[in-house]
C-alpha cells in the first residue's frame, strides 16, 4: 500500500488523531500528578500550605516583574528546547547543547569586546558567531556517531567537559576583568545588548529571535526534505537508508543544528541578560531544553508552550520559596516526575489499547 | 616552576590523596560495569550517588552508628535502582531520559529532604553523622614510602579493591555474570535459549544500586564527614566515562577511575602553584573520546570483516 492511499484511509486518520489525543492526555496527566506530588510536599513543608500554594501558583502573575521573569526564563528554554527537539526527532541523544550554550556566548563576547563597532552590527556578528562556536561543538560529536556511531551521550558529555575546561581557561586568562569583584569578563557595551522590550521587567528582543527560530524549525522538520529526513531517520534508521535517505548526514547535522541553535541561545541570553560573561560552569539548560522537547512531543512548534510552563513552574517555585519555607529545588522534582511520566509508553497503555479496541469495534460493526 | 610541579607530585601524600578521591569513583565505575554489561546503561548513577549520600548522613545521624549509615544508603540505592529499572524496563522509557531524570528528581529531593531534616539547604553539619573509620595496617604502614600511601586509608577503599576483583570473577567466571553478558551482547540470542533477558536486567540494575550507593555513602562518611547540595558534582558521569575508557571490564575501569582520580587530584594540587589546571582536568576526557573512538572504529572494522 503506498503512502498517500494509507494517509488518506479513514482508519490512519483515526489512528493519528487518536495518537494525538492520547499523547496530550498522558503529557497533561503527567504534569498534574507531578504538580499533585508539589502540593504533597507543600503541605509538608509550610506553615500555612493553603497560602504557598496560592503563591506558587499565583505567583508569576502577582506582578508586572514577577510575570516578566517568567518571559525571560523562558527565552533560553525556547532555543535549548529546540536544539534536543531536533535531535530528538532523529533519536539522537545528545547533551551537546549544554557546552554550545556555554561556549558560543564566550566566543561572542570575546569578538564583541574587540570589534571598533559597537552598535547593532556587532550585536549581529556576535550572534551569528555564538550560532557558529555552537555549531562546531556539535561537529566532533555528530561526526563520530554518524561515521563510528559512537554513544553521542557519552561522548557528548565528555566533550562537554573538555569545552567547559577550555572555555573557563580563556574566560581566566583571556577576558578575565581584573576590577571585577567575581570572576567576569570585562562589560558589555551598552548599545551591543539586546533592548528591553516591555517596560518595567527585563524581558529583551531576544524573545522574537527565539520565536522566529520556532517557526523557522517548525517549517524544516515538517516541510522540508530534510526535515523529513530527520523524521524518517528517527523512526527506522535501517528502513530511511534503505529508502535512500543519507543518514550519515542526518545523524551528524542534527547535533550540528543543536548545537547552533544552543549557541544561539547562549549569545542571546547573554546580550539580553548581562552586562558580562560570568559563568564559570555549564547552566544545566541543556537538560531543561530535553524537558521542554519532551514536553513539546519534539514538536518545534509547541516548544514555547513548553518552555513558557517550565519557566512558570520555575518562577512559581521562586515566588513561594521568598513567601514561604519551601526550598526552590522543588522545581527538579517536578521535572524529573514530569519526564519520566511522559516518556514512559508503557504509563496508561492499557487505556491506549482500550482506546484502540473500542474504535475497531465500532469499525467491525 | 617545572621544581614545584615535582615536588608536588612526587610526594607520598599525593600518592596517598589519588586513593583518597578515586574510592567512589571506582564504586561508581563498577555499577556503571554492571549495568553496561548488561546492554544498559545507567544513567541515573549520579542520582543514586546523591540520594545513598545524604541518606547516610542522616541515619548514621539517628541511628549513631556509621554501619546503619551504609546499609540505608545502600538501602536506598536499590530503591532507586529499582524505581529505574521499572521505568526503562517495565514502562519502556529510554534509558537516557529516564536515568536523567531520576537525576533530576535526586537534585530536588536530596535538598528538600536536607532542608526538612536540618533547616538548611546547603550543608548538613548540625547532623552529628558518623564516618567510616581509616584503617593503618600492621607491617605494610612499616615500609618507608609505599606505607605512606597504602596505610591508613578508608577501609571502604580496600574493599572498592576487592569488589573490582570480585565483581571481575561474577562477570567471567560465574553463570550468573554470564548470563548478563550474554544478554548484554545480544538478547534476542540469549532469550532463545530460555533466559529472562528482563530478569538479568533487573539484577543487574539492582547491583548496580547497590555500588553506587556504597559510592554516595562513601562520599559523606569517608571522603568527607557532611552532605553538600550537590556533591556528587558530575562523579557518576565521570564513572560513566571510566566504564566506557576501561571498555566495560572491571579492573580497566579501576584503572580509569584512578586516573580520573589523579587528574582531579593533580588539578588541585596545581592550583597551588598557579598552574593552568584546565588543561590538566580535560586530559582525562580527552583520552576517554580517544579510547571510545578507538574502540568504535574496531567495532565497524569488525562488523565489516564479519558481513564480508
Amino acid at each position: 500500500m503506498n503512502k498517500e492511499r494509507l494517509k488518506g484511509s479513514d482508519a490512519y486518520q483515526e489512528y493519528k488523531k487518536q495518537e494525538l489525543i492520547f499523547g496530550m492526555m498522558k503529557t497533561f496527566l503527567a504534569v498534574a500528578i507531578s504538580l499533585g506530588i508539589v502540593f504533597i510536599i507543600i503541605a509538608i513543608f509550610s506553615d500555612n500550605p493553603i497560602a504557598a500554594a496560592a503563591s506558587f501558583i499565583g505567583g508569576p502573575f502577582s506582578s508586572l516583574r514577577r510575570f516578566g521573569n517568567m518571559i525571560e526564563a523562558s527565552i533560553p528554554l525556547i532555543f535549548t528546547g529546540l536544539a534536543a527537539c531536533i535531535m530528538f526527532q532523529a533519536q539522537q541523544f545528545s547533551l551537546i547543547g549544554d557546552g554550545a550554550f556555554y561556549l558560543g556566548p564566550l566566543a561572542a563576547i570575546a569578538f564583541s569586546l574587540s570589534f571598533p563597532d559597537q552598535g547593532l552590527l556587532n550585536t549581529i556578528i556576535s550572534i551569528l558567531l555564538g550560532g557558529i562556536v555552537g555549531a562546531a561543538c556539535g561537529v566532533f560529536p555528530g561526526f563520530l556517531k554518524a561515521k563510528w556511531n559512537t554513544n553521542e551521550f557519552v561522548v557528548s558529555m565528555m566533550f562537554n567537559y573538555v569545552i567547559t575546561f577550555f572555555g573557563l581557561y580563556i574566560l581566566l586568562n583571556k577576558l578575565r576583568d581584573p576590577g571585577s569583584g567575581f570572576v567576569a569578563s570585562f562589560a558589555l557595551s551598552k548599545t551591543v545588548r539586546l533592548a528591553r522590550i516591555i517596560p518595567g521587567t527585563k524581558v529583551h528582543s531576544g524573545l522574537f529571535i527565539a520565536l522566529a527560530m520556532v517557526v523557522l524549525c517548525t517549517v524544516f522538520i515538517y516541510r522540508t526534505r530534510f526535515g523529513f529526513a530527520i523524521r524518517m531517520t528517527g523512526s527506522n534508521i535501517k528502513f530511511a537508508r534503505y529508502i535512500g535517505v543519507n543518514t550519515f548526514l542526518v545523524v551528524f547535522m542534527v547535533q550540528v543544528i543543536g548545537g547552533l541553535l544552543a549557541g544561539i541561545g547562549g549569545t542571546v541570553e547573554l546580550l539580553g541578560m548581562y552586562d558580562r560573561y560570568q559563568w564559570t560552569a555549564t547552566l544545566g539548560l541543556g537538560f531543561d531544553g530535553m524537558t521542554v522537547a519532551i514536553l513539546a512531543a519534539n514538536n518545534p512548534a509547541l516548544v514555547p508552550f513548553g518552555a513558557l510552563f517550565l519557566a512558570y513552574v520555575r518562577v512559581g517555585t521562586e515566588v513561594m520559596a521568598r513567601v514561604n519555607n519551601v526550598p526552590t529545588e522543588t522545581v527538579y522534582l517536578i521535572q524529573g516526575f514530569a519526564m519520566l511520566l511522559i516518556t514512559a509508553s508503557g504509563f496508561l497503555v492499557r487505556w491506549r489499547h482500550k482506546m484502540t479496541v473500542k474504535s475497531a469495534a465500532r469499525r467491525a460493526v | 616552576m617545572l621544581g614545584n610541579l615535582v615536588s608536588v607530585i612526587f610526594t607520598t601524600s599525593f600518592a596517598y590523596s589519588i586513593f583518597r578521591i578515586s574510592t567512589s569513583l571506582i564504586y561508581a565505575g563498577m555499577a556503571a560495569v554492571l549495568a553496561e554489561n548488561c546492554g544498559v546503561s545507567n544513567i541515573g548513577i549520579e542520582g543514586i550517588m546523591l540520594i545513598s549520600a545524604l541518606v547516610a548522613v542522616i541515619v548514621s545521624a539517628l541511628t549513631g552508628s556509621a554501619f546503619w549509615g551504609l546499609a540505608a544508603a545502600v538501602g536506598a540505592g536499590v530503591a532507586v535502582a529499582f524505581i529505574l529499572a521499572y521505568f526503562i524496563f517495565h514502562l519502556k522509557t529510554h534509558f537516557v531520559l529516564s536515568g536523567l531524570s531520576i537525576n533530576m528528581f535526586a537534585k530536588g529531593a536530596t535538598i528538600l529532604m536536607l532542608f526538612f531534616v536540618t533547616g538548611s539547604k546547603g550543608t548538613s553539619t548540625t547532623l552529628a553523622s558518623k564516618t567510616i573509620p581509616d584503617v593503618s595496617i600492621p607491617f605494610i604502614k612499616e615500609i618507608p614510602i609505599v606505607g605512606k600511601i597504602v596505610s591508613d586509608q578508608n577501609i571502604l577503599t580496600y574493599i572498592a579493591f576487592l569488589i573490582t576483583g570480585l565483581l571481575s570473577y561474577y562477570l567471567y567466571e560465574t553463570k550468573s555474570g554470564l548470563r548478563i553478558r550474554a544478554v548484554g551482547a545480544n538478547p534476542e540470542a540469549a532469550a532463545s535459549v530460555g533466559v529472562s533477558v528482563a530478569g538479568v536486567r533487573y539484577k543487574a540494575f539492582l547491583l548496580s544500586g547497590v555500588l553506587s550507593g556504597i559510592a554516595g555513602a562513601y562520599l559523606t562518611m569517608g571522603y568527607m564527614n557532611t552532605f553538600t547540595a550537590n556533591m556528587t558534582a558530575g562523579r557518576g558521569f565521570i564513572a560513566l566515562a571510566a566504564c566506557s575508557m576501561g571498555h566495560n571490564s572491571p579492573w580497566a575501569t579501576c584503572f580509569a577511575a584512578l586516573l580520573f582520580g589523579t587528574a582531579d587530584a593533580l588539578s588541585s594540587s596545581l592550583q597551588t602553584i598557579n598552574f593552568p589546571t584546565q588543561f590538566v582536568q580535560m586530559i582525562p576526557y580527552v583520552i576517554t573520546i580517544i579510547g571510545i573512538m578507538l574502540y568504535s572504529i574496531k567495532a565497524q572494522a569488525d562488523q565489516h570483516a564479519v558481513e564480508r
